[in-house]
């Protein structure tokens, strides 16, 4: 069998931390947790470095709550504050999440972290359960995307985690490729918010495309959405059939979709397509 | 030899479609034959275009002169190198030029001394499929020219296969050893690499997870013959696009291999999947389907493409000349 590589583009964590970063993190086996576990806590200490208070939502449904003791003594921070702690399984049954009241209680809490003299708000959540719970992973991915187009404008950075071998394989690549920092096997792709839009990066063919369609179908809609395609690597007839009918669906919607920095290989492709898929890209 | 119905001619033409074989020899044969045949159409007001050698371009030009602008010439050996993209080429043709109430005289030329071998087997696969893609475009009349004074005896010795109508030096005459539409893709063996190829990979396996994998062989034997930019990624595209269709429609995976021989570097991909539809990557996709453009697209940038299939399995080869 041809030995995996990585496919070009996914990054696993910033090369700077920064207040606004957005990663995700499957697991799975013991080693992939114990690697979660310690990657989650690092996460949290980025966060602390930058002056950001910290959220951490545990769900012992789905695992062990994780040992904050590295970042200081946890009684103290949570007294003064920095750390804030709650566990999802106790807010259970509250049904899959409310995407606009959730933004607004998010963004209320950074608000009230800058008036009381953090840089932001810095979360890990363990989403397993949430995930998991038949017909709600698809809420959960439009939700992830509310909050990532949130996030670039606010100093919110956020980690979600969850155990593959409970929301499977399909519901984790749904749930990587809208996060630009991901962790474990996951997409090849990825499409994450900007300032203007969104940046696709990675890897998109035939096998692929489908996620991309889905993850397209649950951006909310901007009335002109440009795409970042400076990090898109590779994408095939199949993707950019995806994206062009993206765009057709917005533009009869009264929308724009434009691509930025499409490099010769979307280019030339987009050409080659010719007649045989909807012209309605513009190329900035 | 004059345009006029040739015996039982009606029979052939109950499709509508007119598909006849020009046995020309030299030049001046082909002028000879086909400019009375042109110029008839051009002033009825039918549409004439022509897919043919840069030579023959060459000669219909000088002896059309003013009239030649009515015609659509282009280089064969450029826009149908690979004979596998001729078919959809003509569908677009057909759709561009076509005139409600008039036939489109086409002239294609897919066959010239100094094809490869492979290359001609891929021609005449071509010549039988255009009876099955065109059955339908009853406005369509094509001529097919083969220069008999420069092509093998071998060589000619096929052109009736293929086509229900001849005009030779004797006339026009149905072609009795004329066989039919093809109803399946091809499925006799390839053969192996000629020795001394240079095998850049040995058969490996790849599923969905090393399509990635599968990307960067690619990347690196278009490094190692040094293709131009473009060219190797239309390469990396078209090995991508048919490793995926192994993927979905193949069983869920395939077996790469490549090498290079003679200036050509050669990609395989096989499968245990049966492509059943003897026109698979020939017709123009639409924009309203969902799928099926990659067999297209990859027609479109390779030099060559051999489709072999069968219910016992798939094999796609992929031609790159590594010395354009």
């Amino acid at each position: 069998m041809l030995a995996s590589v990585r496919p070009q583009g996914p990054q696993d964590a910033p090369a700077t931390p920064s207040l606004s970063d957005h990663a995700c993190w499957a697991y799975g086996d013991d080693t992939e947790q114990a690697s979660y576990r310690s990657g989650a806590v690092a996460f949290m200490a980025d966060g602390q470095a930058l002056g950001q208070r910290l959220v951490y939502l545990s769900d012992r449904r789905a695992s062990r709550p994780l040992d904050l003791s590295p970042l200081g003594d946890v009684a103290t921070m949570t007294a003064r504050g920095e750390l804030v702690v709650h566990d999802l399984a106790d807010l259970a049954g509250d049904g899959p999440v409310r995407p606009e009241r959730q933004l607004a209680a998010l963004e209320a809490s950074v608000d009230a972290a800058l008036a009381t003299g953090w840089s932001g708000v810095r979360v890990v959540a363990e989403v397993t359960a949430q995930v998991a719970e038949p017909g709600w992973c698809a809420g959960h991915v439009a939700w992830e995307q509310l909050l990532d187009r949130a996030m670039v404008e606010r100093p919110l950075a956020a980690l979600c985690a969850y155990d593959e071998r409970v929301v499977g394989p399909e519901a984790a690549r749904s749930l990587a490729c809208v996060h630009r920092f991901r962790h474990g096997r996951s997409a090849t792709f990825g499409l994450y918010a900007t300032s203007d839009g969104v940046a696709l990066e990675g890897e998109v063919d035939a096998c692929q495309a489908p996620l991309l369609d889905r993850a397209l179908a649950s951006l909310p809609p901007l009335p002109t959405l440009v795409v970042d395609a400076g990090g898109a690597a590779f994408l095939d007839a199949a993707a950019t059939d995806v994206l062009t009918r993206y765009a057709a669906g917005r533009r009869a919607a009264g929308a724009q979709v434009c691509v930025r920095d499409a490099g010769p290989a979307l280019g030339h492709l987009y050409d080659l397509l010719g007649p045989s898929i909807e012209r309605s890209l513009r190329f900035l | 030899m004059t345009v006029t119905a040739a015996p039982d001619e009606a029979d052939v033409r109950k499709s509508g479609f007119r598909h006849e074989a020009l046995l020309y020899d030299g030049a001046d044969g082909l002028v000879r034959a086909l400019i009375p045949w042109i110029t008839e159409g051009v002033d009825a007001g039918d549409p004439v275009v022509a897919l043919v050698t840069a030579r023959s371009a060459d000669a219909l030009r000088s002896s059309l002169g003013s009239a030649g602008r009515h015609v659509h010439v282009a280089d064969m050996g450029e826009v149908g190198r690979n004979p596998t993209r001729i078919i959809s080429l003509w569908y677009r043709l057909a759709a561009e030029h076509a005139r409600p109430g008039h036939d489109l005289r086409a002239i294609g030329e897919p066959v010239w001394p100094g094809r490869s071998r492979e290359e001609l087997v891929e021609c005449q696969h071509h010549e039988a499929l255009i009876n099955a893609a065109f059955a339908d475009l009853d406005d369509l009349w094509l001529i097919c020219p083969y220069d008999a004074g420069a092509l093998t005896p071998d060589v000619l010795a096929r052109v009736g296969d293929s086509h229900p109508l001849v005009d030779d030096a004797g006339g026009r005459a149905l072609c009795p050893d004329y066989s039919g539409c093809p109803t399946a893709v091809p499925s006799d063996p390839l053969p192996e690499p000629p020795d001394g190829a240079d095998v850049l990979l040995h058969g490996a396996a790849f599923d969905v997870d090393a399509l990635p994998a599968v990307r960067e062989h690619a990347r690196r034997h278009a490094a190692a013959v040094r293709l131009a930019p473009r060219r190797a990624r239309d390469l990396v595209l078209a090995v991508s696009e048919v490793a995926s269709n192994s993927i979905l429609h193949g069983g869920g995976g395939g077996r790469l291999r490549a090498w290079v021989h003679s200036g050509v570097l050669v990609h395989e991909v096989s499968d245990d999947g049966h492509v059943a539809d003897p026109l698979a990557g020939r017709r123009v996709p639409t924009p309203r389907q969902e799928g099926g453009r990659g067999l297209w697209l990859v027609n479109e940038v390779c030099d060559l493409v051999q489709l072999r299939s069968s219910a016992a399995g798939t094999v796609v080869r992929l031609h790159v000349h590594t010395t354009d």
